[in-house]
């Protein structure tokens, strides 16, 4: 920017107005013109008073003491142009501290900011500091923080070169242009990016919706092939079923037709001449024949019988006499009281097994043996010639036996010795040979058994003797009964027991016989009296039957039958009456035919009936000649319609359903879409995502590197002042500085010619700081140009230490940077001005004349 | 007896990187393909036609195509056999299921392989089911001992024919298999590059169906007289696929490159070609290289015509990587990027990268083409 012209209405003790150049301007004038004056309002015009200018210190602050000295109004008017030679205007009220910024229009356009930080992005401070050289204080630009950072970003877009914030801006601005956001990259909502991925993401769907859709379809077709077989099943049923109710009605049309005209032809028949039979007549002739065949039957069977029992009956009319003779001879008896003849028969029965058993044999006493009878005798003696000894009973008998056994041993041993050699007997032994014993022992064993024989006989002798007294006793007891039994059925007494017994059993026992026969002889006159039964019916039967025969005859006659022969007459009459029956069943089957013809036309005539059967014909046959031969053969209609009206229903749900089906089928095929065009569709978009995110990420790694590459520049603006410096330094000293070097402070040092050594600027002489200074200033207003636009430089007197040549370098630095820039010399020098337009044709001069000006 | 067998028509399948609109006319070119072999059915009176599977593609077939194939074969008039292939296989409900075919027309069954008699011959014929063929299909083949000539129509992958390993994933056979097992010959589908090697004849697609589908694209017309089979591979194919490069060097404007297309797109028969132009070379920073503007009038001569811009800019790249202000060591910061890529992508996008950053410091307005 630059400042064009300047209307002060009160600043200290300067007002009127200003015109500069947008290149050099020199401002002339002498102590106490005004040229401070006029060079702090042109900052002013750009920042005003900070606070702290506003801030009283001591009574009075900075923006007090530069208002107007004789009350004119605090303030001026700026115009200024920028770097696109816009024009604006600055209002000022400094009283109030109170700004306007104008536009060409005259639209009032402030915003808040100072105009120098509008148009320059530069605070005051850094202002003052890099584009203003006041001749008061001159030293080297000091650093601030927010000067840094302005030469960092300065030094990163070096002459020619577009700054690196139009850089990314552009690629900020392609990344908007497809779309993509400039934070994070993320598609914008409203981009060219996010309505491809929409579009893709719809058409991703729609291919799905159209691929799902394709899926329902194969099922669909596999239910609709299936419901078309099924219809094409129904079809085929129902054509079936339908011919053959078709057959059904045309055999069943063809039997009506048939029976109707038999019927016609049978009401169509008359009855024929015949004889009557009376009602009466027939029912007598029935009647009597009737009871004739019972009666014969009746008779059959009684003779039957009769001739059956005839021999029965003199069966029992012989054993009737013989059962007489019987009891007759058994008279004598019949008043035997027989009361008793149990008991006796039992006494004498007793009697009789006592008769039997006899009298009891005493068995004779067993005789003793002789040779035992002399052992006896003898036994004291042949014990002494064996042993002195007397042993105990038992003792003895152990010793006994103990002695026959050993005797008998012994007497082994002894034949055996015997035998070995002969010996000679002791006494004993003779002795006992003459009993014809070996030992005594012996001798006693059989007078013992020969003891206990006679013992027992004994025992037996005495029983015998008591019980022969017991049978006596009981035959008198029981002779007793048998007398007072006698006696009580009074018996005759003639006779002993015996025989009075005798005399009465046996009359007892015909009388009991005489009563047996008399009981069977009832018995017989009983079978007798119903054998004879069966003749007397025989009999009744043949009188009843003879009647009966008479009264057949008598209804024979009314008919003019010939009863003579009961069969020839039956005969004839069965004739009659057959006769009569048919003439009545051809009367009666004539009209049953003409009621039958009736109902079965109905409302209908056998005509219509025939027409009826040709059209049913007529119909089976067409059906069969377009379906083929379907029908089944069956009896009867019935139920073929319902089922044919059920088929149909069937069938008729069925083609709904197939049609449904289709329709389904093609609403879904439809759906389904063109997918082909879809995916090719599809795949550019893909495609062209894929460039825009492709784009999009070399264009955010060239972002980041062009970032990264600036603050890495950044980071090395001293080169570009110590380069500036180096080039410009040695001119302007005349040669005798040419190594210069900026640090990051700003601080600058030079290298002294004579010791080749660094110095700091500050130590040097005023012209020559003053020289380095001027560079430094120049060479960083240059560096902020491209970002903060070309600040005008305001430098008061710069040059009041300077020689002639070094002036006129000085001044030329100054031309030259005046091509890029607004410059403002301030000078007290009239002979600048001459030399000013030499080295800057078209440089403006402002004369400022004194106090007394103002 | 005389049989043209065709495959792999692939009717209704998308065609990716073409221009809108092309698609459906280069779908409509197949079914004009596939009438051109019924054509030549008629035109060599052959007793039957075999259609060796990939006729159409399942999932992108319409009702209206379906419809129309089965027109033209009902129109066709001859006994016609289909073995369905892995892009349209039978299936319950499927599109050839929904299709009501001419009398004339059977598809062969999928899981089993069927024997249909004719005049002459007999051709044994399978259909994908939407898996795989059975595993030892032709191993387990026996074929009667009737004295008649069997053929074998099948959609698979001979190891005698070309094929990548895509191909080679669908049903792969040995053609020395089909000759044991007694076929004379076998009719089949699935490569797209007709050849009758080893017994095993493919006619390929009677239209080739993208750029990289070279060779020849027929049906095949087969003779069997006895036991002596004969074959020829007639070509159909009207349109055909070439890639191709265009140097544009040195080009500054695209009114230059204009003038470079012009003297290079003079194909006498251009309708028939799809051709993908590469351009190629370092043309000048400010060249603006619109696809869509700078092919103009030559794509409507072409069946169609793909500028690919392979164009570098020139960027003065080595003389900036010199200099000391920001370009420099921009250049130089996003060449190493280049040389550190750890892959192609990264490598690119740093080229690109490079591209843009030098575009937008020098203040172009273009600053990379998206389009």
């Amino acid at each position: 920017m630059w400042i064009e012209r300047l209307e002060i209405e009160g600043f200290r003790r300067l007002s009127g107005k200003f015109e500069f150049e947008s290149t050099l301007t020199l401002v002339i004038g002498d102590n106490e013109a005004g040229k401070s004056s006029l060079h702090e309002s042109l900052v002013r015009a750009l920042y005003g008073f900070s606070s702290g200018e506003r801030r009283r210190s001591r009574g009075s602050s900075l923006h007090e003491r530069r208002a107007p000295w004789d009350g004119r109004g605090y303030g001026l008017v700026a115009s200024v142009r920028d770097d696109e030679a816009r024009q604006w205007r600055i209002e000022w009220d400094f009283a109030t501290h109170r700004t306007r910024l104008v536009d060409a229009l005259g639209n009032d356009v402030s915003d808040g900011d100072l105009p120098g930080e509008r148009f320059l992005d530069i605070g005051l401070d850094d202002f003052r500091q890099v584009c203003c050289i006041d001749q008061a204080d001159l030293a080297a630009v000091h650093r601030s923080p927010s000067l840094g950072v302005a030469l960092e970003e300065a030094v990163v877009n070096v002459a020619g070169e577009t700054p690196v914030e139009h850089a990314v801006e552009r690629l900020n601005d392609f990344l908007r242009s497809i779309g993509a956001r400039v934070d994070n990259l993320n598609p914008s909502p409203a981009g060219k990016l996010m309505a491809l991925i929409r579009e893709r993401g719809e058409l991703a769907e729609k291919l799905r919706a159209a691929e799902e859709a394709r899926a329902k379809l194969v099922d669909l077709a596999g239910e609709l092939a299936l419901a078309t077989e099924e219809r094409d099943g129904f079809l085929t049923k129902q054509e079936t079923t339908r011919q053959t109710l078709l057959l059904a009605q045309l055999t069943d049309l063809e039997k009506r037709l048939a029976d109707a005209r038999q019927l016609e032809e049978q009401a169509a028949k008359g009855p024929t001449g015949h004889r009557e039979v009376p009602d009466s007549v027939r029912e007598e002739v029935t009647a009597a024949r009737d009871r004739l065949r019972a009666l014969g039957e009746q008779l059959v069977d009684a003779q039957k019988e009769a001739g059956v029992v005839g021999e029965a009956v003199g069966d029992l009319e012989k054993k009737q006499r013989e059962l007489l003779a019987r009891v007759d001879a058994l008279a004598p008896y019949a008043d035997i009281d027989d009361s008793a003849r149990d008991e006796i028969q039992r006494a004498w029965a007793q009697l009789e097994t006592l008769a039997s058993e006899g009298p009891l044999a005493l068995q004779e006493a067993p005789t003793r043996d002789p040779v035992l009878e002399r052992y006896r005798r003898e036994r004291d003696e042949l014990r002494s010639l064996m042993s002195p000894r007397e042993p105990s009973q038992v003792t003895r008998v152990l010793w006994i036996s103990l002695v026959v056994l050993t005797l008998g041993i012994a007497w082994l041993v002894r034949m055996l010795v015997r035998r070995i050699r002969p010996s000679n007997p002791t006494p004993l032994e003779d002795r006992l040979r003459e009993y014809g014993v070996a030992s005594v022992e012996e001798l006693d064993v059989r007078v013992a058994q020969e003891d206990r024989q006679i013992a027992d006989a004994q025992a037996v002798a005495k029983a015998l003797q008591g019980q022969q007294s017991s049978h006596e006793s009981k035959e008198v007891e029981l002779r007793s009964q048998i007398d007072v039994a006698l006696q009580h059925v009074k018996a005759p007494t003639a006779g002993n027991l015996e025989e009075r017994a005798r005399a009465y059993l046996t009359a007892s026992v015909r009388h009991g016989e005489r009563r047996e026969h008399e009981t069977n002889l009832e018995r017989v006159r009983r079978e007798l009296e119903q054998a004879k039964s069966p003749a007397r019916d025989r009999d009744r039967l043949l009188e009843e039957q003879a009647a009966a025969g008479a009264r057949l005859r008598a209804a024979y006659a009314q008919l003019a039958i010939e009863g003579e022969d009961l069969d020839s007459a039956e005969v004839e009459f069965q004739r009659l009456i057959a006769e009569a029956a048919t003439h009545q069943e051809s009367e009666e089957q004539a009209k049953r035919s003409a009621a039958a013809l009736r109902s079965l036309l109905a409302d209908e005539t056998l005509e219509s009936l025939e027409r009826e059967v040709h059209e049913g014909r007529r119909l089976y046959e067409e059906h069969r000649t377009r379906h083929g031969e379907l029908a089944e053969k069956v009896e009867r209609a019935t139920g073929l319609s319902e089922e044919l009206a059920s088929l149909d229903t069937r069938l008729q749900g069925q083609i709904d359903r197939v049609a449904s089906l289709r329709t389904q089928a093609e609403t879904l095929e439809e759906e389904t879409g063109d997918p082909a065009a879809v995916k090719e569709r599809l795949a550019e978009l893909d495609e062209r995502i894929a460039r825009i995110e492709e784009a999009k990420e070399a264009v955010s790694i060239a972002r980041k590197s062009l970032i990264e590459a600036a603050d890495e520049l950044k980071r090395e603006f001293a080169p570009h002042l110590n380069a500036a410096l180096r080039r410009d330094l040695e001119r302007i000293s005349g040669g005798r500085y040419s190594e210069a070097f900026v640090d990051g402070d700003l601080a600058v040092q030079v290298a002294v010619p004579e010791s080749a050594q660094l110095k700091s600027a500050d130590d040097l002489s005023r012209a020559t700081k003053d020289q380095i200074f001027l560079v430094q200033r120049l060479e960083i207003a240059r560096l902020l140009a491209p970002t903060k636009g070309t600040a005008p430089l305001l430098l008061d007197d710069p040059f009041a230490h300077y020689d002639q040549k070094r002036l006129r370098y000085g001044l030329e630095l100054i031309g030259e940077a005046a091509q890029e820039r607004q410059i403002i010399l301030f000078s007290e020098d009239p002979a600048l001005a001459e030399l000013a337009a030499e080295v800057c044709s078209g440089c403006g001069v402002i004369e400022l004349e004194g106090p007394a000006a103002s | 007896m005389r049989i043209l067998h065709l495959a792999d028509v692939h009717l209704d399948r998308p065609f990716v990187g073409f221009s809108s609109g092309a698609g459906d006319r280069r779908r409509r070119e197949l079914f004009e393909a596939f009438r051109r072999c019924l054509e030549l059915a008629r035109e060599h009176k052959v007793d039957l036609v075999t259609i060796g599977g990939d006729l159409w593609e399942e999932e992108h077939v319409q009702a209206d195509t379906r419809n129309s194939v089965a027109h033209e074969l009902g129109e066709l008039g001859l006994p016609v056999l289909i073995a369905c292939g892995n892009h349209d296989y039978l299936r319950p409900g499927g599109s050839y299921m929904r299709t009501i075919w001419p009398l004339n027309v059977r598809v062969a069954p999928r899981r089993t392989l069927t024997e249909y008699p004719y005049d002459g011959a007999s051709v044994w014929a399978i259909s994908w089911g939407g898996q795989e063929l059975p595993d030892n299909l032709l191993e387990r083949v026996e074929l009667p001992s009737d004295g008649r000539t069997h053929v074998l129509l099948i959609h698979g992958s001979s190891t005698s024919a070309w094929f990548d390993e895509e191909s080679a994933a669908y049903f792969p056979f040995d053609p020395a298999v089909v000759r044991a097992a007694g076929f004379a010959r076998c009719l089949a589908g699935h490569i797209h590059e007709a050849s009758d090697k080893e017994g095993v004849v493919y006619p390929g697609s009677p239209e080739p169906l993208g750029w990289g589908e070279g060779g020849r694209h027929c049906v095949a017309l087969v003779e069997i007289a006895g036991s002596n089979v004969s074959v020829e591979l007639l070509d159909v194919n009207e349109k055909r696929y070439e890639d191709r490069e265009l140097d544009c060097s040195g080009c500054g404007s695209s009114a230059e490159i204009e003038t470079q297309l012009a003297n290079e797109l003079t194909d006498q028969d251009a309708a028939n070609v799809f051709l993908r132009l590469h351009l190629v070379g370092e043309v000048g920073p400010d060249c603006v290289i619109d696809p869509g503007v700078v092919a103009g009038q030559h794509t409507a001569r072409y069946a169609a015509l793909r500028l690919v811009d392979a164009t570098e800019p020139i960027l003065d790249i080595d003389s900036r990587a010199e200099r000391k202000g920001l370009d420099g060591l921009l250049v130089r910061r996003l060449r190493e990027q280049i040389e550190d890529a750890g892959s192609e992508r990264d490598r690119h996008l740093a080229e690109l990268a490079l591209q843009a950053g030098l575009r937008a410091l020098d203040g172009r307005d273009v600053i990379l083409r998206v389009d």
